[in-house]
């Protein structure tokens, strides 16, 4: 009882903090902050547990102070400058229920129920497999269960043999651990319930950030076809981190967009990229694959600037996303530069790079799974796709170009990324590919949706301060 | 109001061809006055019941426009929702069969599982020096033995195993193994390379 408590208060100071941060005059304020701020709490609490851990551990100090104060010097730094007098102000970021159409709400009682169905559904898995696949227990729990009971110190933990990757980050093991130490009770459900955490703040961000461009419609759209894809309720039971690393890839894609999308030099843009900031180190310290996008947010911040030909920007924006992603990159610095072991597709392969590179083989069993995998999960979901897009442009939202190009980047370099590692992977690439091709489709899929589904306003200009006043005072009204 | 000579010509060859064929055609010949662009004619208002008669096409069809898109964006929406009902209640259903199939799976086979493990063990396992269950309440020496201690309150079942790619099939929850499984009823306990722990109990498990 008492971890779900620590847990639901590092839910509410994220909520707390993403208000502050958040500009001002956004529209959602609340449900921007509703649909953020878990994450929020749950990644920053987390990276503070392990510098307490490191202290704990006997590590030297200065890495701590380094480290350590760096990050909070940098929240010391960021809060007071988001701090304003209505920066807690929600009264008007209430859904304003009387403007919503009746089909909105249909749509938004689907949207529910379907949610809860794939709850129930994940619970019926859980039943089946309480510790979920293999991945959940040897790379995640099993690190949890040590983090408990742990009398090996931090760096021995890592380095043992029954930890399969430890150089995975720590995000999801110090949550459960937590839950686990302070509840005092090594319950299986509780990594589950860690991941509801994630997946309803997932389709509510999903909802906002598609009906604060364009229509309420068009964001319930867009959440429900989230939920087309089959294999959600399975990989939310017993895949128990690809869930949470989707929610921070297209969280950093929002906060990336809604930067690019403000005013060039205002501070509605560098606030957006301090979300963009933390949540690209957000989604490192989840897993090894948010590194990618990490390293991508690192050199688009500095692209926007030189794109728009104003080199004092390049700095500020660059500084703004270092600035988000300290607190959680200081963590995951320290890890990796102390505790963690080699990463396994790090290690010496018997082949040469270009062979295993230009091996036609490795190539066409990727392509059988991507095959097979379009075939069992994708050719509904992708109907569903195209049915919300083609819905969306009757409804006479525009595609965005920012969006677009933004989603269309992150999309490839994700993918490609997971295709060079399959092809350079030191395992037997069969096995690889068969057992993580899915959850590269879990992972990606939000991106895809918010990519393909137009969300923004007719491009006609004298609509849109009229629109965006509107939207100022009631965020998701329009049906 | 006067207009040019053109136009008052126009019109006035206009009305009499109107008288003229008003008797023969009553009301056809108006609509050709109203598409002509000399209309605005002094003598020659439209009655409201022309005017409803001539624009009635034109609201219908503007009507027609905006229900037909507003109904397309409706019965659209509506069906896609409804499909993703349908796609989320029949996941449910094969969680509920896989759920029911798995059960009995795993009681089922489980004595069947056993037996190529054992074989296996000889060839392929790293041996821990834990062959024999401790006494219960007695620490275990190392962080492998941890592990095991762990998991012999939640073990795990192997049915594929190889040193390089090793896959975990089942692990029964501890309410289960309260029930079916005391620590004197395991025969060996092991740990793999890759960290699995196999706990093979004596005899069936049911």
């Amino acid at each position: 009882m008492i971890g779900w408590l620590s847990t639901i208060l590092a839910i509410c100071m994220g909520i707390v903090l993403s208000l502050l941060i958040l500009p001002v005059r956004q529209s959602g304020r609340l449900w921007w902050a509703m649909a953020l701020g878990p994450a929020v709490g749950l990644s920053l609490s987390t990276s503070l547990l392990f510098f307490l851990m490191i202290l704990a551990d006997g590590q030297p100090v200065w890495t701590v102070l380094i480290e350590g104060l760096t990050s909070l010097a940098v929240l010391c730094l960021v809060l007071p400058r988001c701090w304003s007098k209505s920066a807690m102000d929600i009264k008007e970021t209430f859904l304003s229920i009387q403007n919503v159409s009746p089909t909105s709400w249909i749509l938004l009682a689907c949207l529910s129920i379907a949610t809860c169905m794939t709850l129930v559904e994940s619970l019926k898995y859980h039943e089946i497999r309480p510790h979920g696949w293999w991945d959940a227990i040897m790379i995640w729990n099993v690190r949890a269960k040590f983090f408990v009971n742990s009398s090996f110190g931090l760096p021995h933990t890592f380095q043992l043999d029954p930890i399969a990757h430890g150089d995975y980050p720590l995000m999801l093991p110090l949550s459960v651990s937590r839950l686990w130490n302070l509840n005092g009770v090594e319950d299986s459900f509780d990594p589950q319930l860690l991941q509801f955490a994630f997946f309803v703040p997932l389709i509510l961000l999903l909802v906002v950030t598609s009906s604060i461009n364009g229509r309420l419609q068009t964001g319930l759209l867009s959440g429900l076809t989230y939920l087309s894809l089959q294999s959600i309720g399975e990989q939310l039971s017993w895949q128990i981190a690809d869930i949470p690393l989707s929610y921070f890839l297209l969280a950093t894609f929002v906060s990336l967009t809604q930067s690019l999308n403000s005013n060039t030099n205002s501070k509605e843009r560098y606030r957006w990229l301090v979300f963009a900031g933390f949540f690209a180190a957000s989604s490192a310290w989840m897993k090894n694959e948010g590194l990618i996008v990490l390293a991508f947010g690192f050199v688009v911040c500095p692209l926007f600037a030189l794109f728009k030909k104003s080199r004092a920007e390049v700095i500020s924006n660059t500084t703004s996303f270092l600035m988000g992603a300290a607190p959680v990159l200081g963590a995951l610095l320290l890890f990796k530069a102390f505790y963690a072991p080699e990463s396994d597709l790090l290690t010496t392969r018997s082949e040469s790079l270009l062979s295993l590179l230009t091996d036609p083989h490795r190539h066409k069993v990727i392509w059988d799974y991507v095959a097979l995998i379009t075939n069992e999960n994708l050719i509904l979901s992708s109907i569903a796709l195209l049915s919300a897009a083609v819905i969306s442009r009757i409804l006479g939202s525009r595609y965005q170009a920012s969006n677009v190009g933004v989603g269309l980047y992150l999309i490839a370099g994700l993918s490609s990324s997971y295709y060079l590692a399959y092809l350079t992977t030191p395992h037997d690439i069969t096995w690889h590919v068969s057992t993580s091709i899915h959850r590269l489709m879990v992972q990606l899929w939000p991106l895809i949706v918010v990519t393909a589904i137009p969300s923004g306003f007719p491009s006609n200009p004298s609509l849109e301060p009229q629109t965006q006043r509107h939207l100022a005072t009631s965020p998701a009204k329009t049906g | 109001m006067k207009f040019s000579p053109s136009v008052d010509g126009a019109c006035t060859r206009f009305r009499v061809q109107l008288g003229n064929l008003r008797k023969i055609f009553a009301e056809e010949i108006v609509i050709d006055a109203f598409s002509n662009p000399v209309l605005p004619c002094r003598n020659m208002p439209p009655s409201p019941r022309l005017l409803f008669i001539h624009t009635l096409p034109i609201i219908v069809a503007c009507l027609s426009t905006h229900l037909i898109r507003t109904l397309m964006r409706i019965i659209f929406s509506l069906a896609l929702a409804l499909a993703i009902l349908v796609v989320r209640a029949q996941a449910i259903r094969k969680a509920t069969e896989q759920r029911q199939a798995g059960t009995d799976d795993i009681v089922e086979t489980y004595s069947d599982r056993l037996s190529p493990l054992k074989a296996d063990l000889k060839s392929n396992v790293r041996h821990l020096g834990y062959d024999q269950p401790e006494e219960p309440g007695q620490p275990l020496p190392s962080s492998e033995a941890w592990i095991v201690s762990q998991y012999v309150l939640a073990p795990v079942v192997l049915t594929r195993v190889n040193l390089d790619q090793v896959t975990l099939v089942d692990c029964l929850s501890p309410t289960q193994l309260t029930k079916t499984l005391s620590r004197e009823d395991i025969e060996l306990v092991k740990v793999y390379d890759k960290g699995i722990v196999l706990v093979v109990p004596k005899g069936d498990v049911r």
